[in-house]
This record gives structure tokens, sequence and C-alpha cells, in this order.
């Protein structure tokens, strides 16, 4: 089991390791300081989130399966973004080809974020932990299973299919149109379980 | 993944989920439902658990069901309801005799 101490070096060594091929990318790549700046910011920020969450929840309250996909979910972010990075940075060096790296690269974040829908309603938390209705946490659970599994094959659709050119802009348009619908649901969720509970 | 479409094979066992779908449950509500005895409905709940669809979790006196499918095995108990999965599979009753 992952103790709260070696999550936060995993996150940290993730960090480190971003921040790391940011600063090689910068250096090499100077005219786009903006994106590597934003994404050098990234992991700080996820820490600082989950730092914050972790501190009204600590992770030993979790089920087994809440913290398997809460630190898997962190570390694939970190991962995702340092994969990038890298690619950049070999492709800056002239190690690889950059359209079909970053199209490879593409099809893998798309198959992880469909396997990470496909198993997102299995994480339950204790019943006594639930801080909503149980049905409505399992309502909201399927649906954003439902719509990261749709986003992510759109991501992975969006890459085999268009040119590079418009396979980023649009398989962003897929992760972020499956993020907003969670997050309507969710809105949607709570605002009709506070108006429900209120006198 | 045999057991999944073991537990999807009969319709008893999908029409439980398809009520847990709306809630979790107590094994009283969910039996409720249906005709069959309790040692047959405990049964099919065994072979749920033992499949991964389903979760018990004890509340005080009362065991809680909840559903606990992937987005996969929810598409499957649709197309298994769609076009009726008819996999032939032991009744459950005879299953805890052997």
């Amino acid at each position: 089991m992952m103790t709260h101490r070696s999550f936060h070096l995993v996150i940290a060594a993730l960090t480190l390791l971003v921040a790391g091929l940011g600063a090689a990318n910068w250096y090499l790549k100077p005219e786009s300081a903006a994106a590597w700046a934003i994404g050098m910011a990234s992991m700080p920020v996820i820490w600082g989130i989950v730092t914050f969450l972790l501190s009204r929840r600590p992770l030993t309250e979790y089920g087994d399966s809440e913290r398997r996909f809460f630190t898997g979910s962190i570390a694939f972010a970190g991962l995702i973004l340092a994969g990038a990075m890298g690619i950049q940075l070999f492709a800056a060096l002239g190690e690889v080809e950059l359209g079909l790296t970053r199209r490879v690269w593409g099809v893998a974040v798309g198959v992880f974020l469909v396997l990470m829908g496909n198993v997102m309603p299995k994480i339950l938390s204790p019943l006594a932990a639930q801080r909503c209705a149980p049905s409505k946490a399992q309502s909201l659970q399927r649906f954003a299973g439902w719509s990261f599994v749709l986003g992510g094959l759109g991501y992975v659709a969006a890459w085999l299919i268009l040119p590079l050119g418009r396979a980023d802009t649009v398989a962003t348009l897929f992760c972020l149109a499956a993020v907003v619908a969670v997050a309507l649901r969710g809105g949607w969720i709570f605002t009709v379980s506070r108006n429900a509970s209120s006198p | 993944m045999s057991s999944v479409f073991k537990a999807l094979s009969d319709p008893t066992r999908r029409r439980v989920l398809e009520l847990l779908r709306g809630r979790p449950m107590n094994a009283g509500e969910l039996a409720d439902n249906f005709e069959s005895s309790k040692p047959t409905m405990s049964a099919h709940f065994t072979v749920l658990k033992e499949a991964g669809l389903v979760e018990a979790e004890r509340d005080g006196k009362q065991i809680i069901y909840r559903l606990k499918m992937s987005v996969l095995e929810d598409a499957l108990l649709g197309f298994a309801k769609t076009f009726g999965l008819s996999v032939h599979a032991k009744q459950p009753n005879e299953e805890t005799e052997s």
C-alpha cells in the first residue's frame, strides 16, 4: 500500500522530471517559452491540489480501489506531461521524427483515457465515507466513466485519422467535452440534492 | 471474463443489475422484486459478487448491494438485454448443491 509519504515522493520526482525536461526544451526552443512554462507549472499546481485534498481526507481513509485510482491518475498526469516534453526534447535534438511520435503518443494517451474511464464506475468508496446519497454518487460515477470512455475513443480516433495540424485540437476538444459534461452533471446533481435537502 | 459472461447470461441476474443501476439496495429489497426463494436469490448474488459486478457492504444488520460494473461490463449488460445473451449456465442452486 502506498503511504502518504511515498505518494508525495512520487509526485516530487515527477515534478522534478517535468521541470528538467521543460528547462531543457526552453533552452533549445526559447520561442515556445509560454508552452514550457505552462507545462512546468502544471505539476506544482497538481501537487498543490492533491495536498489540499489530502488535508481534507488523508490517503489512508480511501478504499483500496479509490487509492489505486487516485494515485494512478496523478502518476499518469505526470507521465503524460513528462512524455510530451520528452518527445519535444528528442525531436529538437533530431533523435525522433516529431509527427509520428506525437501521433503514437496521442493514441497512447487516448487509450489510457479509455481504460481509466472504463474502471471509473468500479471505484467504490465505503458507504460510510460518502458525502452524498449513494445513488447520486453511483450515477455520477457511471456518467463519468461513459464520458471518459467516449471522449477517449474520440481522442484516439482524432490522432489516428486527422492530419497532425488538426488532430491535437480535435483530440483536446474530445477530452474537454468529457470533462465539461462530467462537471455539468456533477453540478446539476449537487444543485438538485441541495434543493431537495433545504427546507 | 468468463465469470462476467456467465453472470450476465441469466435474466434474473441481469434484472438484479438493472435494479442496482437505480440505487444501492439491501438483499431484502432486491429479493422482493422476484418470485425466487431467498436461497436462490442468495446464490444469484454470490455469482454476481464473484464476477465482480456487485459489491456487498455490511451496514449495521443489513447487507447493501452496490453496482460495481466497468463501462465495458455495463455495455455488455445492455447488449445482453437487447440481444438476449443466452449462454447456457448452471442454475445457482445446482452450483451450490454440487
